[in-house]
């Protein structure tokens, strides 16, 4: 029962809330909705306490405590828990289980999901209070923790399809939460529909696991895949393939990175929570739960790498350039997921899964600060109307905060948690077998933009002098806007700490408590898990690759200020000139593919649609029918009623019967 | 349990009907309320009936209720009514949508309430008979009998086109049941002259050897009707014009019921009666199926008519039955079991919830609509989730439907499958677009309406109960299913393709069994039909793994017949050997 006492809560919070939603206060509905995910984070905690204590030494007799759920070991000696509600699909000998496997991957997934949910929902509890439909909004947000958990707790590939296509359900309600702008409903139909290529492509994937493997357990995948085909067969690189496009779309990776910008559409704390911190990440945990499958397919691991550095890079480029205060973070979620894909590609799963931790920390709280800003700004979110916010009366709590959001998102050196996940997944793009200097050296350069665009947006909001926006009294945050700010901003800095490179500390508890999850079933797949740079690995290598991420971010936070705060007129002419307005409109439009998807897809499909619209199958009956119209107008011009003309036609005709009849 | 109970099935909603033609003179209330009680009857029983053989249902091999009459024994004709897994499930559906589909027209017909309900019940009770009917005779009376009062409905109590609409459907139907009836005979008469026993007996008809040609046109025969039911592309543009001008009941039962007699019909005689005509023919329905999947999704995304889109998805939801048909696989047709019945529930709601619309703002145009959400928030409530249904989002009914159809075609035919997953995707884009122009955006008129009724809740809550059954606790459905489909396509397939040795075996044994006979079905004794040749023993094949797999990953990508063709190659190779 412990796995579903962590689903259960918001679910049914969903569906009280969907029933009798209108009916009750508003403060009982926050308290539901919050309460339903606080109790599903204490079953998190509850439930990964054994976990964690398992993994340290230090910690060992926590694990022997009664009231904790008891663990089960793999062959392998990995600690898990495994619940089985009831047989959901049983075809032939195909089984696929209402189940629930938790380990420490799916620990982690749970604990961001359920603690950083929480606090979103604190946040929004005071952020759409004076929204009419409270109700609406809270249901669909407890449904969507709820099917993120059932997402990340399943046993098998459907169940985690189901959660799957859940949040991307969810998602859909809640970007056109705002359903009377029509332009919110075009977002929100845009990021159902993208997704769900992807999802078509995933669900081929299961269709070929099925017909091969004949199970779609996870762990039974591990185990059969490695005995069915050897490492780069054709169809496990063709799965690998579809699970990568799959895993694009939800993750918003090129080429389907297109519905993440506008999914900004919905309010603030949807994007903080969604869009953001949980259910875009789920394409980097689908990976690397089916990580075996992609070990065994070398060349779709390094498209994995290859798709996190490219997207990492020209979204970086495009966050450059963008006015509105969320769409600036919406380019930087696509950027920091390529990042993780990027560990992936290289096989290194854990510093993809840390990185994964911390941005949902920083990014979270950059986009909730936001949702603060635009509520003191009156609803303002074009950041040149912006400015000085940091000053005197205005908003210096939110200024701090968001201070430690881009500190973080920056990865200024040692004191935020983005600068040691980034690092590990910089140091893991050198190590063989996967790593390769271009990664690296994309990465890199992305680190750089990364820098250079978080202050811009910290810069252009809280310093200068007062834009049109700011200058007017502002709405000084309530307790509820704060306090989750507050939390997540202590992630954003101790997260970090959980796992230090060798160089700092070579502190590994992350990396001791996620590896043997990856290293177990890697090693059966033939494959090689990366982990975090081993002990042994050169010191000097690694301190040069810090340092200079470290002067790189550096550099690039005092050129934002350079640009941004110091010599604004000089870079206003910059972007001005004609090849700075060429770059800043590709950038501004992400590059440009929502016109070239308009233009190959979008249009044709209309014109198309249009061109069918009356049914062509049907003129061919209609022409049937046409005939059968005619030929009986023709024929009943004989029915004249008229004496003569029948007699008429009798000899006519017995003339030429005769005739025929007696023809020699 | 009595097997009375069958006839009863047939003859409460008729019985039901009649009275409320009676009754309706006097008093329209009296009608309303003796159909429904009449309908809830009904619902009484398919439930004795559903829980009944629950047990038993799942190791049962063929019938486990039968009732026969003679009836016009000269020729061999039965009052053979046999209940089985498969139309078990059927039977259920159609008691529950009849009941819903007196609660919808409740206020929405003010005209001949009595006829109009006569006219309900006698379709149910057609229908029911359809599903339930063993003998081909009885079964085309049925089939015929369900057409008439649905012709009425739609020309009498139909909108605005509906006269044409109504002729429109009679024809369609009309003319493929005279090719299905002319198919009967010559069944008839083959089976009769080969064995010297003229029967229309369902079970005694199974595995009468025909020639190959000759068993292709009187399989096309058999198809041409349940293709225009189902429809399949291009035999579907009845089915616009009908839903769309039909009352509301009509449409539900139209959609809901009067389509799945084709898939059902497809499942039950088409293919069993001739598998090697099916086998040879299957690849272009698979074809035809996915077209229309793809077809019914992008017309749906055109349409300004609200009726006229639910329409068209359906073409486009009913193409994944084909495709199972066609596959014939086991793990495929249950899916598309699974898609008739997740189909008549959200498509029929869909069909309320426009009637719904239509009754409070007379018009079904888009360009009239938009905005419902915030006037009638629970009627838009239950719209989304219906859409969500259609859409296929797991853990609503036609997601199962949809995942097991594919699923099982995957093996045979990749490609195709690939086909319906697009179809699958444009179908989102359509019922998004459905979503958007109705229920999101702003308000375009300013009256206020009235949100749901009591009645109106209760009615689409059984639906939405049932979707959310069907997606959520599908297995007692499959269970119920499963002995009777495994039947029809052999005896046990075990879904492993990982493993070919199983996989070969399989293959030989489905076909040995659909090339000879289907023993489990024959009754015993007095029947001529050839004995099933001997199974051929796998281990007498010399089986090299690796060209198996390279067989599996080559052949079958490419050849959709290539399974359902298994018979015709089981065959060769036993010769050879």
């Amino acid at each position: 029962m412990t796995l579903s006492l962590m689903v259960m809560p918001p679910l049914i919070s969903a569906a009280l809330l969907a029933v009798a939603g209108g009916r009750m206060g508003r403060r009982a509905i926050a308290v539901l909705a919050c309460a339903a995910v606080a109790l599903s984070f204490m079953a998190a905690v509850w439930t990964s306490a054994p976990l964690i204590a398992t993994t340290y030494e230090s910690m060992s007799s926590l694990a022997a405590l009664e009231f904790l759920p008891q663990l089960s070991m793999t062959m392998e000696g990995v600690p898990y828990l495994q619940e089985d509600l009831y047989t959901w699909i049983g075809v032939g000998s195909l089984r696929v289980n209402m189940g629930f496997h938790f380990d420490a991957v799916a620990a982690l997934m749970v604990l961001v999901v359920t603690g950083i949910g929480l606090l979103i929902h604190l946040y929004a509890a005071g952020y759409m209070a004076d929204d009419p439909d409270y109700g609406r909004f809270f249901c669909y947000m407890n449904l969507f923790v709820a099917a993120m958990l059932i997402l990340v707790l399943a046993d098998n590939l459907v169940l985690l399809y189901l959660g799957w296509e859940g949040v991307g359900a969810c998602s859909y309600l809640l970007i056109g939460f705002w359903y009377r702008e029509p332009a919110n409903g075009a977002a929100a139909r845009k990021a159902f529909v993208v997704t769900r290529v992807g999802d078509a492509a995933l669900a081929l994937g299961l269709f070929i696991l099925a017909r091969d493997l004949g199970t779609l357990w996870i762990d039974e995948i591990a185990g059969s895949a490695a005995r069915v085909w050897t490492v780069g067969d054709p169809t496990v690189t063709l799965v690998a393939a579809l699970l990568l496009i799959g895993a694009a779309g939800k993750s918003a990776q090129l080429p389907l990175q297109v519905w993440l910008p506008d999914a900004m559409a919905g309010p603030t704390p949807v994007s903080a929570l969604i869009h953001a911190a949980t259910m875009v990440t789920a394409g980097v945990y689908l990976i690397a739960r089916t990580h075996v499958i992609f070990l065994m397919a070398p060349a779709v691991m390094a498209a994995v790498a290859i798709v996190g550095t490219l997207t990492a890079f020209l979204a970086g480029c495009a966050a450059l350039a963008q006015k509105d205060i969320k769409r600036v973070l919406a380019y930087s979620t696509i950027s920091q997921i390529g990042y993780m894909f990027a560990a992936l590609g290289v096989g290194a799963f854990t510093a993809a899964l840390f990185h994964l931790m911390t941005h949902a920390f920083f990014k979270a709280l950059l986009f909730l600060s936001a949702g603060t800003i635009s509520h003191a700004c009156h609803g303002e979110t074009d950041l040149r109307r912006m400015g000085g916010l940091r000053h005197g009366r205005a908003l210096p709590g939110t200024a701090a905060l968001a201070a430690v959001g881009v500190g973080s998102l920056a990865g200024l050196p040692l004191i935020t948690s983005g600068f040691y996940s980034k690092d590990a997944i910089l140091w893991a793009a050198l190590q063989p077998p996967y790593g390769h200097p271009v990664i690296l050296a994309g990465l890199f350069v992305t680190a750089g933009l990364t820098a250079l665009y978080a202050f811009r947006w910290y810069f252009m909001i809280f310093s200068g002098p007062p834009g049109p926006a700011s200058k007017a009294e502002v709405h000084r945050p309530g307790a509820l806007l704060l306090w989750p700010c507050v939390g997540l901003a202590a992630g954003a800095l101790l997260a970090g700490f959980l796992e230090t490179p060798g160089t700092l500390g070579g502190y590994h508890a992350l990396g001791d408590f996620l590896n043997p999850v990856f290293s177990a079933s890697a090693h059966s797949a033939g494959g090689e898990h990366a982990g975090f740079a081993s002990a042994q690995a050169a010191h000097t290598a690694e301190l040069v690759l810090q340092g200079s991420a470290a002067a790189m971010s550096l550099i690039c936070v005092l050129l934002a200020y350079y640009f941004f705060v110091m010599r604004p007129a000089w870079f206003q002419r910059l972007q001005r000139g004609s090849a700075g307005s060429l770059i800043e409109a590709l950038w501004r439009s992400g590059w440009g593919f929502d016109a070239v998807y308009e233009a190959v897809f979008v249009r044709p499909y209309m014109a198309l649609a249009k061109l069918l619209r009356g049914e062509p199958i049907d003129d061919v009956v209609n022409a049937i029918a046409g005939t059968a119209r005619v030929s009986s107008a023709l024929l009943s011009v004989t029915q004249t009623g008229r004496l003569r003309t029948y007699a008429g036609a009798l000899v006519l005709g017995i003339l030429l019967l005769l005739t025929i009849w007696l023809w020699p | 349990m009595n097997p009375q109970i069958l006839t009863a099935l047939i003859a409460v909603p008729l019985t039901g009907g009649g009275l409320a033609m009676l009754l309706g003179r006097k008093s329209p209330d009296a009608a309303r309320w003796v159909s429904l009680v009449a309908a809830l009857l009904t619902v009484v029983l398919a439930a004795s009936l559903w829980f009944g053989f629950q047990e038993t249902l799942p190791a049962a091999q063929g019938p486990v209720l039968e009732q026969r009459i003679s009836w016009i024994p000269r020729y061999g004709i039965e009052f053979h009514l046999a209940l089985d897994g498969l139309n078990l499930l059927f039977v259920v559906l159609t008691a529950c949508l009849g009941t819903v589909a007196v609660l919808i027209s409740w206020r929405e017909v003010t005209r001949a309430v009595g006829a109009h309900y006569l006219c309900i019940m006698a379709t149910v009770a057609g229908i029911m008979g359809v599903f339930l009917a063993y003998d081909l005779f009885l079964f085309y009376f049925f089939w015929e009998l369900m057409l008439v009062p649905m012709y009425f409905l739609i020309g009498v109590w139909g909108h605005e086109r509906r006269v044409a609409a109504a002729i429109k459907f009679t024809i369609f139907t009309m003319v493929s049941g005279l090719l299905l009836l002319v198919a009967i005979l010559a069944l008839y008469y083959a089976h009769g002259s080969a064995t010297g026993n003229y029967t229309m007996d369902y079970t005694r008809l199974l595995g009468t050897q025909i020639g190959l040609s000759t068993a292709r046109w009187l399989f096309l025969g058999f198809v041409a009707a349940f293709a225009v039911k189902l429809p399949l592309f291009p035999l579907h543009t009845w089915l616009p014009d009908a839903h769309t001008e039909a009352p509301t009941a009509g449409s539900i039962l139209l959609a809901g019921l009067l389509l799945k007699t084709g898939g059902y019909g497809l499942i039950r005689f088409a293919v069993p009666l001739f598998p090697d005509a099916a086998a040879s023919l299957a690849a272009p329905l698979a074809a035809l199926g996915v077209v229309g999947i793809i077809y019914g999704a992008i017309l749906a995304y055109s349409q300004s008519d609200l009726k006229r889109m639910v329409a068209y998805s359906s073409v486009s939801h009913m193409g994944f039955v084909m495709l199972a048909v066609a596959a014939w696989q086991l793990t495929a047709l249950q899916g598309a079991v699974m898609q008739m019945l997740a189909h008549g529930v959200a498509t029929g709601a869909m069909f309320a919830i426009a009637g719904m619309i239509q009754e409070r703002l007379h018009t079904r145009d888009f360009s009239e609509l938009g905005g419902l959400w915030s006037k009638v928030p629970k009627l838009s409530a239950f719209a989304l989730l219906f859409v969500l249904a259609s859409v296929g989002l797991p853990g609503l009914g036609n997601f199962v439907g949809e995942f097991l159809v594919l699923l099982g075609s995957f093996p045979v035919t990749p490609l195709l499958v690939a086909g319906g997953v697009l179809g699958i995707v444009l179908g989102t884009i359509a019922m998004l677009a459905l979503m958007q122009r109705a229920f999101y955006g702003p308000s375009r008129n300013a009256d206020a309406i009235a949100d749901l009724s009591p009645r109106e809740i209760l009615a689409l809550g059984i639906l939405a109960v049932a979707a959310f059954a069907l997606g959520l606790l599908p297995q007692p459905f499959l269970r119920a299913a499963e002995p009777s489909l495994a039947g029809v396509v052999s005896q046990n397939i075990p879904f492993n393709p990982a493993d070919p040795e199983i996989d070969v075996d399989v293959q030989r044994t489905a076909g040995v069994n659909s090339a000879g006979a289907f023993p489990q079905l024959q009754p015993d004794g007095h029947d001529e039909a050839v004995p099933p040749a001997e199974p051929v023993p796998s281990a007498g094949f010399p089986l090299d793994l690796t060209d198996e797999k390279a067989a599996t990953a080559t052949g079958r990508s490419t050849d959709s017949a290539d399974v359902a063709g298994a018979p015709s190659q089981a065959g060769n190779e036993e010769g050879e050997s």
